[in-house]
C-alpha cells in the first residue's frame, strides 16, 4: 500500500517522495487479516454483552442452558471486548504504525502470521472454555491456563518485535506513539503473567483482592489506555493535517500515566474487608 | 518571560508517515498542577500506606 502522494498539510507543503514509496515497510495483507478478525470480535463481544444485559430484565432469558447463563457469558463479554475486539485491532495497527514511525520494517515480520493464528485460536478456545465453566476466577483475567500460556507467548513475541524494531529504527526521534505502544506491550506482557500465573495460584485471601485491584486496572491503564493513545497520536495529526501541538506535552502525558495510574485499582475494594 | 521561543516553535517531521510535530511547551499552570500532585502523592503514601500516618 502506498501512502498518499497528495498534499499532506493544508499550508501547501507536500508529502516527501519517500512517503509514497514506503509500501515495503508494512504488510498490507497481514494488517487486513488483523482488522477483519478485530471487526469480528468487535461484533461478537458486544453482542454477548447485550445478551447479558437482557438477562437483567428478563431473568429466564436463555437461563436454562448452562453455557448461556449470566455467570458464564459475562466473562466472555469482558474478555471478548478487552482481548478480542480491542487488542486484536491494536495488534494489527501496531504492524502499521511501528514500522512507519521507525522507518524500518518490523523485526521478524513473518512472526505476525504466527501470532495472528495463535492469538485468534487461543481467544476462540478461551471463549469456549469460559462458556463451559472453566474460569480462573480473576476478573478480566479469566482465561484458564491452557489459554493463558499461548496468549502470554504471543504478548512476549509482540513485545520483542516492537522493542527490537524501535531499537533498529533509522528515524532519529521517537514519536510519542512509539513511547506509548512500546510501554503498553512491555507492561502488558508482565501484567498478563501477573494476573494469570501468579494471582490465581499463589496469593490467597484479602491480599489476592488487593493485588487483583492492581491487575485489573493495569489492564485498563497500562494496556487499553496507552495502546489506544498510541493509535490516536498517530492518526490525529494526519487526520487534522496539522502538526502535533507539543512534543514536550505529549511526553509529560506519557510519564504522568506511568507514574500516577498504577495505584488507582484499589478503589474496586472500597468498603470491602481489604485493609 | 514568554513560554514560547524559537525552539518551542520548531517543527519536526517523521518522513515515512508524514507526521509533523511542534517541539512545543509545557504550560506553567500544568507544571504547577503536576508538582502539587507529586507532593500529594508522597504525603498520601506516608499517611495512608506506612505506620507513620
Amino acid at each position: 500500500m502506498s501512502a498518499t502522494a497528495n498534499t499532506m498539510f493544508d499550508d501547501g507543503r507536500s508529502a516527501p517522495a519517500y512517503a509514497v514509496t514506503t509500501g515495503e515497510l508494512f504488510d498490507r495483507e497481514l494488517i487486513l487479516k488483523y482488522m477483519a478478525a478485530g471487526a469480528f470480535w468487535l461484533v461478537f463481544a458486544p453482542t454477548v454483552g447485550a445478551i447479558v444485559a437482557i438477562k437483567f430484565n428478563y431473568y429466564d432469558f436463555l437461563g436454562h442452558i448452562s453455557w448461556l447463563t449470566w455467570g458464564r457469558l459475562r466473562p466472555v463479554h469482558v474478555m471478548g471486548v478487552v482481548f478480542g475486539g480491542f487488542s486484536t485491532t491494536v495488534i494489527g495497527l501496531t504492524y502499521f504504525i511501528v514500522p512507519r514511525l521507525c522507518a524500518v520494517p518490523m523485526y521478524k515480520p513473518h512472526w505476525g502470521y504466527h501470532i495472528f493464528w495463535m492469538w485468534n485460536v487461543a481467544l476462540t478456545v478461551g471463549f469456549v472454555s469460559l462458556a463451559l465453566g472453566y474460569n480462573s476466577g480473576i476478573e478480566a483475567g479469566e482465561f484458564p491456563l491452557w489459554v493463558s500460556i499461548p496468549v502470554e507467548i504471543v504478548l512476549c513475541m509482540l513485545t520483542i518485535q516492537v522493542v527490537v524494531t524501535v531499537k533498529r529504527r533509522t528515524e532519529r526521534r521517537l514519536y510519542v506513539s512509539l513511547w506509548y505502544m512500546t510501554a503498553a506491550y512491555i507492561w502488558t506482557a508482565m501484567n498478563y503473567a501477573f494476573g494469570h500465573f501468579i494471582l490465581p495460584f499463589s496469593m490467597p485471601g484479602v491480599n489476592n483482592a488487593a493485588m487483583h485491584g492492581l491487575y485489573i486496572h493495569y489492564v485498563v491503564g497500562l494496556w487499553i489506555t496507552p495502546a489506544g493513545l498510541g493509535v490516536a497520536y498517530y492518526f490525529l495529526p494526519l487526520a487534522a493535517k496539522r502538526p502535533l501541538y507539543s512534543h514536550k506535552l505529549s511526553l509529560v502525558g506519557f510519564w504522568a500515566l506511568a507514574f500516577f495510574y498504577p495505584f488507582v485499582g484499589t478503589h474496586h475494594y472500597i468498603y470491602s474487608p481489604r485493609p | 518571560m514568554s513560554e514560547h521561543d524559537d525552539h518551542s516553535e520548531s517543527i519536526a517531521r517523521y518522513e515515512p508517515s508524514g507526521i509533523e510535530e511542534r517541539h512545543g511547551i509545557i504550560p506553567t499552570w500544568l507544571a504547577i498542577v503536576y508538582a502539587a500532585m507529586l507532593v500529594w502523592m508522597v504525603w498520601y503514601t506516608i499517611v495512608f500506606w506506612t505506620d507513620k500516618g
